[in-house]
């Protein structure tokens, strides 16, 4: 679940694809490193609401998604599902992207 | 840039409308208005909805097969850029569209042409048997060519046993 929104404006109400968010896990698998209520960062990489890409592309995904980082902007666990946008890694996030199984290639966004 | 298709309508979709939606298994939908895109989401089949091309092209009412859209598939082997080429292909283009629809309309045109005479044969029928049926406004010139033939009876002895 989402606490807030890092490095957004005052008026910015929500994260959007690529958006570093402080989540608190609500739901974990038993044997895992996380574990209930810890707060964690995580990126944002697909949403369920469209967003629009600078040359007019409207796109939505099928679900939201977001990918646990540390500080640093790593992925902290070693494997990604579904499809990425190629764009994150101008974001810096090119671990996520390079271990992505698909990634999909928009001209640009935000 | 490049100039997509609806996945539902096959229209093309020109950059700046639509909505693209991709799914988990990461399948690009794209749409070229919310009219195709609120029919993917009730997930109707195109082949089933009639003013798709899907519809159309599987039930034969436009054409299917035929050399001008040979031009359009898509090659995934880029070409190397030759100057010569690029012009020849933009001067080819308008001239195969044209060629297309031509091609396009004469196939509908063909396709139709059973039908005046299927119309005239079923007239002709409802003429012959249903007559009393038909305004008789519509029917008063054909009444007229139809010649009254006055049968007398002939006075035999039964009829005039039965009188």
């Amino acid at each position: 679940m989402c606490i807030r929104v890092i490095g957004a404006a005052g008026n910015q109400r929500y994260a959007r694809i690529g958006d570093v968010i402080v989540a608190v896990i609500k739901d974990a698998l038993p044997q895992m490193p996380l574990e209930r209520s810890e707060v964690i960062r995580a990126v944002i990489v697909r949403t369920c609401k469209e967003f629009k890409c600078e040359d007019g592309i409207i796109i939505r995904y099928d679900d939201n998604a977001a990918v646990i980082i540390d500080q640093k902007g790593n992925p902290k666990g070693t494997r990604v599902f579904g499809a990425i946008a190629e764009e994150l890694r101008e974001l810096n996030f090119t671990k996520i992207v390079s271990l992505a199984p698909e990634t999909l290639f928009i001209f640009s966004f935000i | 840039m490049r100039l997509e298709k609806c996945w539902f309508c096959s229209s093309t979709v020109y950059p700046g409308h639509g909505i693209q939606f991709v799914r988990n298994d990461a399948k690009v939908f794209r749409f070229c208005r919310s009219k195709c895109h609120k029919n993917f989401k009730m997930k109707r089949n195109p082949r089933k909805v009639k003013w798709t091309k899907a519809y159309r092209r599987l039930r034969g009412k436009d054409m299917t097969q035929d050399t001008t859209f040979e031009f359009e598939r898509k090659r995934n082997r880029p070409e190397r850029y030759d100057r010569i080429l690029t012009e020849q292909t933009l001067k080819a283009i308008p001239l195969i569209t044209k060629i297309r629809h031509e091609r396009q309309k004469k196939h509908i045109t063909e396709r139709q042409k059973g039908g005046k005479s299927m119309s005239r044969k079923k007239d002709a029928k409802e003429l012959e048997q249903d007559l009393q049926m038909l305004p008789k406004k519509d029917t008063v010139a054909y009444e007229a060519t139809k010649q009254k033939v006055i049968v007398s009876q002939l006075k035999t002895e039964e009829n005039l046993m039965e009188e």
